[in-house]
């Protein structure tokens, strides 16, 4: 129903300050890294075209926000309407590893999201370009007990990038371009325009797993 | 030639920089003046004056001469001559000889707890640095601009570690102060500033020795302690709601300037469009990079940058900053309806609803306004500012009453602008009035500023609280508006929600049942013609999501419990038994007993319930949050990265889902 109009993805990057956020937008829209970036203060977005699925075009609008804490309450003004949430955090920080929780959490407490349980979170790990010896020691393990805690646990995919050596970074936003367009046809259908197929969209909501990206 | 007229006749209302003939004139009558008596007023007004015009101090050796005067610094060392120029032309502000450069490194107070931000800050700063070469085009940087020249990548790599040491002790003599990004910005321009160009810069290389690197750093951390104390306090209080109500400021002004720029910020702002047009909070987030900064993130040229800062601390206020803003987005009308999509003829009769509001956020934000500002654009802004301020005093406004006197004179008592920063009273008075702010030896108590914080938060607190209830009561009356919609336009709704809801599982989450598309197989079936029928839909969606708004907001507060408790931290889960068991102002848990019930009952039910639970309890709602807000302080959570304030409108909107996972 949506495939006329230009598809407007939103996404939001989360992270605690000094992960690569900014790095990660830039590499991916501009393809470019520079040591140089400003620190972020608010949130600001970039937009980029990109084909999905092969002929789909979409426009990703990504979201850029200020890591530090006390710029958290600012969320309200920018979450609204997102289709997808990175959580990002750094492969040399265990901080902000342990942190990707209470992101998500924040998230969902001020995003509004219509569907909380299934909204769409993608996990990225960045700066795997640093040598072995800073990273988190045992990372894939401690990686793995946050994706799978039974309790809150954040089981959604995960990308290893460098947004410094450009490894990985298309292909995480390709999955995220493809979790956010999924989100958006949902929305579509339960909100904005109402059509005649009353039955089939209450079965795509209420199935719930339409937006489970199999990972 | 005089300079008071030199001052008048060249610089006023001219819309191009000046030529290099006209600019060494004002930097020579800008250096007669420092030479003069700086403490009278004549000369002080003066200094103003030439700051504010047309390209500013022109170069920083003068800067360094005249912002201290225009900060109302005291030179220590002259204090008791008080005869005579404070900036004697031998020796200038400050000798080098002071105990001063031993405590630089400040290595025996305790650290204080924002230091690793500020670290990885320094890290991303002095990017300003990498666009100078590329700006040195003349007659803009006339040659005796030398500063521009100064860095390689090892100058930048020295410039870090002063930037370092100046944030760290600032915040290790004031640990009551809140550190927050942006605040890097502000001590890397002052920095720069107290640069002292060397004679021999080859020499200078090779020494490693940081002491013969010429910067002021008394100097620099002099100016930095005053712009702090006096002037960025607001935003380094623990919640950042103050900042937020001095960006309020923002909307504040357009609405008495121009209306449509006005119209377009508040019809697409989350909360009028949340609040179904009842509601508009003035909040301007976009802002905030500018206002912290003082512009220096968001202009990508530091002469700009300068030339902002000397007409900014010549009205010695941040509300100019804030006039700035609003100048901006006026000299940009245009461009920002533009980039939103609308045509300039359609402009007075717009359908808020069609604009994308990420579009305005864009257009309003300082990226579009500031990035790549010319020069001539930047006059035009400068002037702007000076007329609007001048014509358009906060008390004069025709919304202060709900705005800046409710959020400053009603709340905020403590507010910089009301005091150290007010732009309503003699700078003198400023100065002398509030100079035990600042406190002599690094290492004593700075009793005054933290007592001012700790009263300057719970200010702000009071605000917040006051601003829930507020919020309750705008839902109220939604809740009435939209009832009586819905009475009006689907009679017997309510059967069929009934059955409908029969068929839904009862383990559904209340989100998911607001949110099913039963409210749109209801509401659809309408005999109403085309046009009646769009506006019926409008109204009958947003009656759904205003019923998921009431009941999250109802139970906002409990919400905010909820928020606490994902916190995962102790002392919350203290928090939160002090509020149900201890205290005068108790909530009965009693009351709230009837919410586990969420997620058998039909909706309409649950609204019913809910907003009588409500009621009850935002009766007690001020004064819960006050009572817990103390306990708060008490425990000495304040700087431990809680904040009532920051629980938000969005926040207790959502923390619903607390009882959905
Ligand atoms: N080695 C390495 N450094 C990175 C990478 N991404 C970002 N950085 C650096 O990490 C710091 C913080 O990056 P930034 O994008 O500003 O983080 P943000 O606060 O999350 O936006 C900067 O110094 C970057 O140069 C990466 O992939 N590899
Ligand atoms: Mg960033």
């Amino acid at each position: 129903m949506s495939s006329r109009k230009k598809t407007l993805l939103k996404v939001i990057i989360l992270g605690d300050s000094g992960v690569g956020k900014t790095s990660l937008m830039q590499q991916f829209v501009n393809n470019k890294f520079s040591h140089q970036y400003k620190a972020t203060i608010g949130a600001d977005f970039l937009t980029k075209e990109i084909i999905i699925d092969n002929n789909k075009p979409v426009t990703l609008q990504i979201w850029d926000t200020a890591g530090q804490e006390r710029f958290q309450s600012l969320g309200v003004a920018f979450y609204r309407g997102a289709d997808c949430c990175v959580l990002c955090f750094d492969v040399t920080n265990e901080k902000s590893l342990n942190n990707l929780t209470s992101w998500k959490d924040e998230f969902l407490v001020q995003s509004n999201v219509s569907n909380p349980q299934d909204f769409p979170f993608i996990i990225i790990g960045n700066k795997i370009d640093v040598d072995d010896s800073k990273k988190i020691p045992s990372l894939q393990k401690k990686l793995h007990n946050i994706t799978h805690n039974q309790l809150g646990g954040l089981n959604y995919p995960v990308f290893e990038t460098s947004a410094k050596d450009s490894i990985n970074v298309e292909a995480a936003f390709e999955v995220i371009a493809k979790m956010a367009l999924q989100q958006e046809e949902l929305n579509a259908a339960s909100g904005g325009d109402v059509n005649d197929d009353y039955n089939d969209a209450i079965n795509i909501h209420l199935d719930g797993e339409s937006s489970g990206c199999g990972c | 030639m005089d300079s008071d007229t030199l001052g008048k006749s060249l610089y006023k209302n001219e819309e191009l920089p000046l030529n290099d003939n006209i600019r060494g004139l004002k930097a020579k009558a800008i250096r007669e003046a420092t030479q003069r008596n700086t403490n009278s007023d004549e000369i002080l007004e003066l200094l103003s004056e030439l700051s504010r015009s047309t390209d500013g101090l022109i170069n920083n050796e003068l800067r360094s001469k005249v912002w201290p005067v225009l900060l109302g610094i005291e030179d220590k060392t002259k204090s008791n001559t008080s005869e005579g120029s404070l900036l004697d032309t031998n020796g200038g502000l400050f000798t080098n000889a002071s105990p001063f450069l031993d405590e630089l490194n400040c290595i025996d107070l305790p650290p204080h707890k924002d230091e690793d931000q500020v670290k990885l800050d320094i890290q991303r700063s002095f990017t300003i640095l990498n666009h100078i070469q590329s700006l040195q085009h003349p007659p803009y940087f006339p040659s005796e601009n030398s500063y521009t020249t100064i860095v390689s990548p090892s100058d930048v790599q020295n410039l870090k570690k002063y930037l370092s040491n100046l944030i760290i002790k600032l915040l290790r003599k004031y640990p009551c102060l809140n550190y927050y990004q942006g605040y890097h910005d502000i001590a890397s321009v002052i920095l720069l500033v107290c640069y002292i160009p060397g004679n021999d810069t080859e020499d200078k290389e090779k020494t490693e020795n940081d002491n013969e690197y010429d910067i002021n750093e008394e100097l620099a951390f002099k100016i930095l302690e005053k712009i702090t104390l006096f002037h960025l306090r607001d935003y380094m209080v623990h919640d950042i709601a103050l900042s937020i109500d001095h960006l309020r400021l923002i909307p504040t002004l357009l609405e008495n300037l121009d209306i449509e720029l006005f119209e377009l910020i508040k019809q697409t702002s989350n909360c009028y469009v949340q609040s179904d047009g009842l509601y508009y909070d003035y909040k301007f987030y976009q802002g905030i990079s500018s206002i912290l900064t003082m512009f220096s993130h968001d202009l990508s040229n530091l002469t700009q940058i300068l030339t902002v800062w000397d007409f900014s601390l010549s009205y010695n206020s941040v509300l100019i900053n804030m006039y700035l803003y609003t100048s901006a987005l006026l000299i940009f009308k245009n461009r920002i309806f533009e980039k939103c999509n609308v045509e300039e003829q359609d402009r007075e009769d717009l359908d808020y609803e069609d604009i994308d509001s990420d579009l305005v956020h864009n257009a309003i934000s300082p990226t579009n306004l500031f990035d790549s500002l010319s020069d001539v654009d930047l006059i035009k802004i400068l002037n702007k500012t000076r007329n609007i301020v001048q014509d358009f005093p906060m008390d004069k406004l025709t919304n202060c009453a709900d705005t800046f006197a409710n959020w400053f004179s009603e709340y905020n008592k403590s507010s910089v602008l009301l005091n150290t920063s007010n732009l309503y009273i003699p700078k003198r008075e400023k100065f002398t009035k509030y100079r035990n702010l600042i406190i002599n030896t690094i290492g004593d108590d700075p009793i005054e500023l933290t007592k001012l914080v700790d009263l300057q938060d719970s200010e702000i607190s009071r605000q917040t609280s006051d601003d829930l209830a507020f919020q309750h009561k705008i839902l109220l009356q939604q809740e009435e508006l939209n009832n009586s919609i819905m009475t009006d336009t689907s009679a017997g709704q309510s059967d069929m929600f009934a059955s409908d809801t029969n068929t839904l599982h009862t383990s559904l989450s209340i989100h998911r049942i607001t949110s099913s598309m039963l409210f749109k197989k209801l509401f659809s079936r309408e005999d109403a013609n085309e046009d009646d029928k769009k506006v019926i839909r409008r109204r009958k969606d947003s009656w759904v999501s205003r019923n998921i708004y009431k009941i999250s907001i109802t139970i906002g507060f409990i919400g905010i419990l909820v928020h606490f408790l994902l916190k995962n931290n102790p002392q919350y889960q203290n928090l939160l038994s002090k509020l149900f068991n201890g205290g005068r102002n108790a909530i009965p848990i009693g009351k709230l007993s009837p919410l586990v019930i969420l997620n058998y009952e039909p909706i309409n039910t649950i609204t019913s319930e809910l907003s009588t639970i409500g009621d009850e309890i935002f009766g007690d709602i001020g004064n819960a949050f006050n009572e817990m807000f103390c306990f708060i302080k008490e425990s000495e959570m304040v700087n431990s990265g809680i904040s009532i304030g920051q629980v938000g409108l969005g926040n207790l909107k959502n923390t619903i889902y607390g009882f959905t996972t």
